[in-house]
């Protein structure tokens, strides 16, 4: 609690302002008597609800008051008062004191009071001489969400999602990524990849990092591009892989191949992509990496064009594309020859000859 | 054709044969009765222990934390008020800590199987000091019944059977003879039981409302709507004493800090 709470709270009554002697009475009696005093206060609470209903607020707030005196520790008590001081319905709104009541209630595992003092906390409600503490509102929506507290689960992730909160554990982490959250993402991408804690998994590490990678991680974005170009990222989540941002032909006319085209090239082009994307954001790694990559995608390009060159393409009377087409096969038989490989013609086009 | 015998009944012996009746009526009654005074005390009894055992030590605990608070407050105030407070509120705890941790609060829970309440009406039948017919036989019926009551509350077959041995093996179980005297002695039965299920009515009456007997109908009519009052006095109490001992706390703390 800080200053200002401490002096609201003090309104709250401490426990020996209550005390009397009890005098010589059976204990059975005594129970009996704080039973009475209990019904009595939630007479007066069931009263204040209806007049709240009605909107008689400032006769409800009477009400409430009356019931916290007999019984000052009655959680419901403790969250109406909560609730009318954080609304200024019946009392000036104060938002202190209400998150003073809020937190008697919360203490008492109310989930209905835990809930909103997190709300006070996430700053949901901005008042005077309240800090926003999103660390404090997550550990209040984590109290109310353990007791199947919806509203609260919500809340939490949101939290996680937009990162405002640590996660506490690898549920909650999961809870991030899937509201998200791009670190979470990707702590979880490299927890498949790696095995950490979980099984081996390379197609549950590429889709995390996708996620991530997607939301400009770029640390994701590297990741990713390697697994690709180590040829650990199955081919069919490559099938599923969306190049169309990238604007990339060369790219999306590798998807749907064998496998061994894949591994051997559709890899490269996925990994030249996401090495592409971290170098716009200034990476070096990522830049030299791709730089490295570059003559083998060249090459590789070059053979896909020689492979295609004996099928027949029915371009029409479209003279522009037939004369680009025979122009890339021409620059892919001088890329290739430049590369010491030999191209024969064959039947419509070319195939290349086998070296060693 | 044989001249078939009748014997005539006196008025005398019609009158016991009906009274003979009667008593044996008024013995199954009586029987019924007292079982269910001793299950209502066992009940009861045990009903008190739960709760002492688990409501009653805490309000110990808390009267402890309370006596401490005061017995704080009056070393720092050196008032004669605190200081009768402080006494007070100590006498309080120690009150508390007797009835929570007495021997009511070591009564077992309650459950008497049909066995037991079959031969503990077989006993009141036959060994009730009410049926007794002098004084002789109402002392031993007497130390008899007492102890059935005990063995029925804890629930030992075996003593009951004992018992009701003991009591068949005794001259007192035989009876006299003669016409008057055995109505005489049966007029005395009859008034005896109808003067001890007066009683019983009155102690049933009584221990009904007693405060552990309010208090055990408010917790059996909460339980049947759901809710365990038990336990949320027990909540309720844990709080306070959490209360209370932060505020000893506070208390000390402040005191060391001068």
């Amino acid at each position: 609690m800080n200053a200002g709470e401490e002096k609201h709270a003090a309104l709250v009554p401490v426990q020996s302002t209550g005390l009397t002697r009890v005098g010589p009475k059976s204990l059975a009696a005594r129970g009996r008597a704080d039973l009475r005093t209990q019904e009595e206060a939630e007479e007066w609470l069931r009263k204040g609800l209806e007049l709240r209903e009605q909107g008689r607020y400032e006769e409800a707030f009477g009400y409430f008051e009356r019931g916290i005196q007999l019984k000052p520790n009655h959680p419901e008590i403790q969250f109406m008062l909560g609730l009318s001081f954080s609304g200024g319905e019946g009392a000036p709104r104060d938002n202190a004191m209400a998150r003073a009541w809020y937190r008697k209630a919360a203490e008492q595992g109310l989930k209905e009071a835990q809930y909103n003092l997190g709300l006070l906390y996430y700053g949901w409600d901005d008042g005077p001489g309240l800090r926003q503490n999103y660390e404090e509102a997550a550990d209040w929506f984590r109290k109310a969400a353990e007791q199947g507290y919806e509203r609260a689960q919500g809340r939490l992730d949101l939290l996680l999602g937009e990162g405002m909160v640590v996660a506490h554990d690898d549920v909650e982490t999961h809870r991030a990524a899937d509201h998200g959250n791009k670190d979470a993402q990707r702590v979880l991408g490299s927890r498949y990849r790696d095995g950490q804690g979980v099984p081996q998994d390379y197609a549950q590490a590429t889709s995390w990092y996708r996620k991530a990678a997607l939301q400009e991680d770029l640390s994701a974005q590297i990741n990713l591009a390697q697994m690709y170009s180590q040829g650990l990222v199955p081919r069919s989540l490559y099938c599923h892989f969306d190049f169309s941002e990238a604007n990339c032909e060369e790219a999306q006319a590798t998807l749907g191949l064998d496998e061994d085209v894949y591994l051997r090239h559709g890899c490269k082009e996925a990994a030249a992509y996401w090495y592409s994307r971290a170098a716009q954001q200034g990476s070096d790694t990522a830049k030299s990496a791709l730089a490295e990559l570059q003559p083998l995608l060249t090459l590789e390009r070059a053979k896909r064009t020689i492979e295609m060159s004996g099928a027949h393409f029915n371009f029409g009377p479209d003279v522009d594309a037939r004369k680009k087409y025979y122009a890339a096969v021409q620059e892919a038989v001088r890329a290739l020859t430049d590369a010491g490989y030999r191209v024969k013609s064959a039947g419509w086009g070319y195939e290349l000859e086998d070296i060693q | 054709m044989p001249t078939e015998i009748v014997h005539h009944l006196s008025p005398e012996e019609q009158e016991l044969a009906k009274k003979r009746q009667e008593l044996t009526i008024l013995q199954a009654e009586l029987a019924d009765r007292e079982l269910f005074l001793a299950n209502q005390r066992a009940e009861l009894a045990a009903f008190e222990g739960r709760y002492l055992r688990e409501v009653g030590v805490l309000y110990a605990e808390l009267d402890d934390w309370n006596a401490k608070i005061a017995e704080l407050t009056a070393e720092a105030d050196g008032t004669e008020g605190a200081k009768s407070a402080a006494a007070e509120a100590r006498a309080q705890a120690e009150e508390s800590y007797a009835a929570a941790h007495g021997e009511a609060a070591k009564a077992a829970e309650f459950s008497p199987s049909p066995e037991l309440k079959k031969l503990f009406r077989e006993v009141v039948r036959q060994i009730h000091p009410d049926n007794a017919t002098d004084d002789a036989d109402r002392a031993v019926r007497n130390r008899l019944m007492a102890e059935a009551n005990l063995a029925y509350r804890r629930g030992d077959v075996d003593a009951l059977r004992s018992i009701l041995e003991e009591y068949k093996s005794s001259p007192e179980s035989v009876r006299g003879e003669g016409v008057g005297a055995d109505l005489v002695r049966v007029l005395r039965q009859i008034d005896q039981i109808i003067k001890r299920l007066a009683q019983i009515d009155s102690e049933v009456a009584e221990l009904a409302s007693s405060e552990i007997a309010l208090l055990m109908a408010k917790v059996e009519s909460a339980a049947a709507k759901g809710r365990n009052l038990l336990a949320e006095m027990k909540k309720d109490i844990l709080h306070r004493i959490d209360l209370a001992r932060n505020e000893f706390e506070d208390q000390f703390s402040k005191m060391r800090s001068k």
